[in-house]
């Protein structure tokens, strides 16, 4: 790649470390929702507060 | 199908069972990519090596636009059907749409200083880039600021849609205004200009470059649905405290 070998690898550098730095930050972030969701489900809390009714929950099971 | 879709719990499950098959056909696709740019593509007869760096750089700045096409898009289904999806589909989308525009900055610079002489210009393509990063952090700040998930989501389609109008200037600045930048080489009337020694690498990239997208999209959406279930159960059981 010759004299420009430094602007080559930097930029495939910088694509890899952004890009795989983006795949932990969600895949880390994924796994934190789901245990603190686990341990939610483990405490028996209700799925909704009550002036939720299940057609305003954005996660109702049956929404769509 | 898209209907089926439409509803969260079937969408995480959606996305847990084919989840495994994107990322490992992003990584396929990725490493065919990643080899043919660098070490079988021909050197351009004009740029030289530097060619190495549109395989990346291209696809970045394609997936940062589209993404934003797709947030706006989104926005759009979110305030006329008032669906929770579509806001959980525009939020995930834009770290990952940042990411990508971000990348087109930064590869473009180091594309830019070897063959222009300059890491930046203020030229109309460029500077549309930078608003369109600047729009994304915006959008990411709005929905930091709100706490309600609905009502966030509500002023954040209007800022998604509003800003989809730099979408069409960033595509056409090329054109409407002089520019160090080339012009558009791959969706031009004619076909493509580019030799498939190189048009080939760079399409792979491209495809890559989506597929990687829509692993991160999968992720980003399961983990907001998530988290929007965990607020509603904490919401919950505060106040079961406080009533108890």
């Amino acid at each position: 790649m010759g004299k420009y070998a430094f602007f080559i690898w930097t930029s495939y550098g910088i694509s890899a470390a952004v890009l795989i730095g983006l795949t932990v930050y969600l895949w880390a972030d994924l796994r934190k929702q789901a245990r603190i969701l686990a341990r939610l489900e483990k405490e028996g809390a209700p799925r909704r507060p009550k002036a939720m009714g299940p057609a305003d929950d954005p996660v109702r099971e049956g929404a769509g | 199908m898209f209907d089926y879709l439409a509803n969260p719990a079937r969408f995480v499950r959606f996305a847990r069972i084919i989840g495994p098959y994107v990322n490992v056909l992003t990584l396929g696709v990725l490493a065919v990519g990643i080899y043919w740019s660098l070490f079988i593509a021909p050197a351009d007869y004009q740029q030289g090596e530097t060619v190495r760096i549109m395989f990346i750089h291209v696809p970045a700045a394609w997936m940062g636009t589209f993404c934003y096409a797709y947030i706006a898009l989104a926005s759009a289904v979110s305030l006329i059907f008032k669906h929770p999806l579509a806001d959980v589909a525009a939020k995930s989308a834009a770290p990952i749409g940042a990411a990508f525009t971000f990348l087109a900055l930064i590869t473009g610079s180091l594309w830019g200083k070897p063959m222009w002489g300059a890491w930046w210009v203020w030229d109309a393509r460029l500077t549309s880039m930078l608003v369109l990063f600047l729009l994304y952090l915006g959008y990411m700040a709005l929905w930091q600021m709100i706490e309600e998930p609905v009502q966030a989501g509500r002023v954040a389609a209007i800022l998604g849609l509003v800003g989809a109008v730099n979408v069409p200037i960033i595509k056409y600045s090329v054109d409407w205004w002089n520019t160090l930048h080339q012009p558009a080489s791959i969706m031009k009337g004619g076909g493509p200009s580019i030799h498939p020694s190189i048009l080939t690498p760079l399409l792979i990239m491209i495809g890559a470059y989506m597929l990687i997208f829509t692993a991160l999209i999968l992720l980003g959406m399961r983990g907001e649905i998530l988290r929007r279930k965990v607020r509603n159960m904490r919401l919950a059981q505060a106040e079961g405290g406080a009533h108890g």
